[in-house]
């Protein structure tokens, strides 16, 4: 199918000459493949099963996600997911149910008493035995053991991060987890350890799966996927830590009301479509 | 020199067979640890000669679903030391251009579907 060129050639004159300060890359984009694009996805969705979107550019499939197909965001559906990188991954339900372990930084104060209130009366709730792994990034003396976490990560079967992820541009391998002030957990050391009983961990630090523009998908989602984890949260861009905040409070309420990550984000796409720009899901 | 043919390469068949070449010596040579600097280093060299050579074969080629699982398999190869495939139908969007078919040399977008 070849896409209107004109259009596309209009898409680009039209963004050369608006005024930066005007500017909404993301917006504008949408836009465009509302119109161009989203009639060509939904014939293809209705004439076939599984249909795997292969995107080009560091924005990825953010777009993607937020065009309109069939009157909605493609987002808003519980079905579309980004492919797990690691094919030998079973597929299955996706895990519903309180996280048993915290990662959590304490480095954004309210913020971070917010999350862990929530994990913590959730777990409580259902009696659920929850291990918290609290932190501060900037302190030198309440930094986070890398073998503690390694040890506690590979013990758990559901985990829910919520601190600073370093990703680099044009330094792919650098992109790490945060632990302290000069402390990173590599996702070289990440993909080594074994997470193959983890079912869901919810990255909740900026650009947690934000492909390198010139290598791909180094990031540490996909370390974590690569590890063993069965279904990842993750960001594409930065986030603030109050919206990282409100998205882990409500994932938390969503899993103790029965509802899976997956129908949790598509409600956010179809009922707030501006601030679900960010987020993505790795499943098999 | 194999991203190099492939930057070169008009033949369809001969794309494929290059692409398939690529991943063979990705599965025969020890590219280092997952993630690690030293294998992110030699999967950079393939810049985006992959998806770009499973774009250029055209789409009413017979040989563009095989190219598409070729890209797939070469790049999994390459980053994840497994052979990534695509499901059963697959869209693959890619800016190429200037656009050979465009009279006014627009970048063009193009969507191509594959069994």
């Amino acid at each position: 199918v070849n896409v209107n060129l004109k259009a596309i050639d209009r898409f680009r004159s039209t963004m050369a000459h608006v005024e930066v300060k005007d500017r909404s890359p993301i917006d504008r984009v949408t836009e465009f493949l509302d119109s161009e694009i989203g009639e060509v996805l939904a014939d293809a969705i209705a004439s076939c099963g599984d249909v795997r979107i292969q995107t080009g550019g560091p924005l990825g499939g953010a777009p993607l996600l937020k065009t309109a197909v069939n009157g909605a965001p493609l987002g808003a559906s519980a079905s579309v997911a980004y492919a797990h990188p690691n094919p030998t991954m079973p597929a299955g339900e996706p895990p519903v149910g309180p996280f048993d372990l915290l990662v959590i930084d304490e480095t954004f104060g309210d913020e971070s008493s917010r999350v862990r209130s929530a994990v913590e009366a959730a777990a409580a709730r259902s009696s659920t035995t929850l291990e918290v792994l609290a932190f501060n990034s900037d302190s030198r003396e309440a930094e986070l053991s890398h073998e503690d976490l390694g040890k506690a990560l590979q013990s758990c079967s559901s985990a829910i991060l919520f601190c600073h992820v370093n990703t680099r541009v044009g330094q792919a391998p650098a992109a790490a987890i945060v632990t302290g002030l000069a402390g990173r957990l590599r996702v070289e050391a990440l993909a080594a350890l074994d997470l193959r009983q983890l079912n869901e961990v919810a990255v909740m630090g900026c650009g947690s799966g934000r492909a390198d523009p010139f290598v791909g998908d180094v990031t540490v989602a996909h370390a974590v996927a690569m590890a063993g984890a069965r279904q990842v949260l993750y960001t594409l861009w930065p986030i603030t830590a109050s919206h990282g905040a409100d998205l882990a409070v409500a994932l938390v309420t969503a899993h103790a009301g029965g509802m899976s990550t997956p129908e949790r984000l598509a409600r956010e796409f179809r009922d707030e479509r501006d601030k679900a720009s960010a987020l993505a899901l790795i499943r098999p | 020199l194999l991203v190099d043919l492939l930057s070169v390469a008009s033949d369809d068949a001969q794309k494929v067979a290059l692409l398939s070449e690529l991943d063979e010596l990705g599965r025969s040579t020890p590219l280092g640890p997952l993630f690690s600097r030293e294998r992110v280093g030699r999967v950079s060299i393939l810049r985006d000669a992959v998806w770009a050579t499973a774009a250029s074969v055209g789409e009413e080629s017979d040989y563009a679903g095989f190219a598409l699982e070729a890209a797939f398999a070469c790049y999994g190869t390459w980053m994840y030391g497994l052979s990534l495939k695509p499901t059963d139908r697959l869209i693959a969007s890619c800016l190429t251009g200037p656009d050979t078919d465009a009279s006014d040399g627009v970048l063009a977008t193009r969507l191509t579907f594959a069994r």
